[in-house]
């Protein structure tokens, strides 16, 4: 389980459960939004439903974590979390963590892979090879 | 009121006042709040009864206002205002007391913050709380400190412009040189460039002396109209203007190289009728050497992109072309939040800065966090009554 998940973005987990990276496409005006929302953010639509995403895009940025006081992360540093820009609309934006075999560099493609980790599955980026 | 203009000068900060900055107070944030609150009326010389209005911004950390008014005995408060929010907050919460007193609805009004940043809630933890639902979009990738979200902000800079590790680093010691001067700081030890590059890092890309530091400590200002504030013992320093904006958060901003703070800057300057060449001092918010840096930029000291090489050039240190943090800032005073930098901007306007004293400043110019995170920031201009 992932915490904080709300009754908005319950489905985006869901399907991240299942390996598909979703995002939701207003009925009204056709754009994507993320992060999930109840509304979107450019018509005002209520309508939406959710669609697969293409699961590339480019890092925007990244850091470095050598040292965190937290019990989750602590003892995986360094690690590399990174914000991508999915391919799929300019302006959707996500956190994720980078491979580590990936040298993070500004503008890179990266392509998704799921981690699935007892009982919660969450996005891993890598460079796009394509 | 037909014209926003008439609130120009029409309020004034007539008190401020301090608690020591420690790591471990040893009180309560409650005890921090009221010794701060009657520092700045014993500044001011007004008996508390007087007082009529209370406001504090806060994360669930502090001192709540009827506890202040309940332990400093004031039964006449009638207007208040306690806001759940973090650093973005306090320019705009002085704009809403200088409202209150310009209007009649208050006469004296006191703002506070007050908390145990260190020894109690840790300001920078891994496990704070934070407003709203963006934690599930960010804490399963390690995402789970303020230096966190600065730090991709700050990295985007350095991808964009060039910006360094060194300019990142000359704020830091900028402001260093500022508080060896500043007896209230916490960190007088001069730091150098050497120093800055060798400490370790933390989240790249930021090393230890990047970071503001986690404080125990309460400030209060006290505000009322500028006609008042002449009756009062010490100068009126003036409210010439202030902004606020709730702006794009950070997975919704179109580029994380340009803060909140260049959407306000125009309406701050045309309310107060100041550009940034009136500005003699800025006491930015520095949360991290970063927000210095992109600050510099976006309140118009120097062009978009130049913030790395003009923090370089000694622009900002005492005796620069706009001295920055002229106490030591967050970095090397400490951090409460905000206020701090409002009780700094008055010393200076006063002159009663010593020997880190501007030597005639007019104008000031404080900022909030300039809007990562959820993307809200403000800002206030200061002047000579
Ligand atoms: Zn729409």
């Amino acid at each position: 389980m992932i915490p904080h998940a709300d009754a908005d973005s319950r489905a985006f987990w869901d399907r991240l459960e299942r390996h598909e990276l979703c995002a939701q496409r207003c009925d009204d005006c056709g754009l994507l939004r993320f992060p999930a929302a109840p509304l979107c953010p450019w018509c005002r639509g209520e309508q939406a439903d959710w669609e697969a995403l293409s699961g590339r895009g480019v890092l925007r940025s990244w850091t470095v974590t050598h040292r965190v006081a937290h019990p989750g992360f602590a003892d995986r540093v360094p690690y590399v979390s990174v914000l991508v820009e999915l391919a799929d609309q300019p302006g959707l934006l996500l956190y994720g963590l980078l491979d580590p075999r990936t040298e993070p560099a500004g503008q890179l493609p990266v392509r998704v892979e799921f981690v699935d980790e007892g009982d919660r599955t969450t996005v891993r980026w890598r460079k796009d090879v394509r | 009121m037909t014209d926003v203009r008439a609130l120009r000068g029409a309020a004034a900060v007539a008190g401020i006042g301090w608690t020591p900055f420690r790591k471990a107070s040893g009180v309560s944030p409650l005890a921090l709040a009221v010794r701060a609150v009657r520092a700045a009326l014993d500044d001011a010389g007004l008996d508390p009864a007087e007082v009529d209005g209370l406001g504090t911004h806060h994360l669930g950390d502090t001192a709540q206002v009827h506890e202040v008014a309940k332990a400093l005995g004031l039964d006449g408060v009638g207007w208040f205002s306690e806001e759940y929010g973090g650093g973005n907050r306090f320019p705009a919460l002085l704009g809403d007391a200088a409202l209150a007193v310009a209007s009649g609805v208050a006469r004296h009004v006191v703002l506070y913050r007050a908390l145990n940043g260190r020894s109690g809630v840790r300001m920078g933890g891994a496990t704070r709380p934070m407003p709203g639902p963006d934690l599930q979009w960010q804490q399963p990738y390690g995402v789970l400190t303020p230096a966190h979200n600065y730090g991709f902000a700050a990295r985007a800079h350095m991808q964009a412009y060039g910006t360094t590790s060194a300019q990142l680093g000359a704020v830091a010691v900028a402001q260093r040189c500022a508080a060896v001067l500043n007896e209230r700081a916490m960190m007088r030890t001069p730091l150098t460039l050497d120093d800055y590059l060798e400490a370790p890092e933390i989240v790249d890309p930021f090393r230890l002396y990047d970071y503001c530091l986690e404080t125990d400590a309460g400030c209060a200002v006290l505000v009322t109209t500028t006609e008042r504030a002449r009756d009062l013992r010490r100068r009126p320093v003036t409210i010439e203007g202030w902004a606020a904006q709730l702006g794009r958060d950070d997975l919704t901003k179109p580029d994380l190289t340009t803060s909140t703070a260049a959407t306000i800057a125009p309406r701050l300057y045309a309310l107060a009728g100041r550009g940034p060449d009136d500005v003699d001092v800025a006491e930015l918010y520095d949360a991290f050497t970063f927000t210095v840096l992109v600050q510099v930029e976006d309140y118009g000291f120097c062009a978009k992109g130049e913030g790395g090489p003009f923090v370089e050039s000694g622009a900002t240190a005492l005796g620069g072309r706009i001295p920055v943090n002229t106490h030591g800032g967050f970095l090397s005073e400490g951090y409460v939040h905000g206020i701090n930098h409002v009780c700094e901007a008055v010393s200076q306007l006063r002159g009663d800065a010593g020997a880190r004293q501007v030597p005639g400043a007019e104008t000031a110019l404080v900022s909030a966090q300039p809007g990562y995170l959820t993307g809200g920031t403000s800002a206030v201009l200061l002047g000579v009554g």
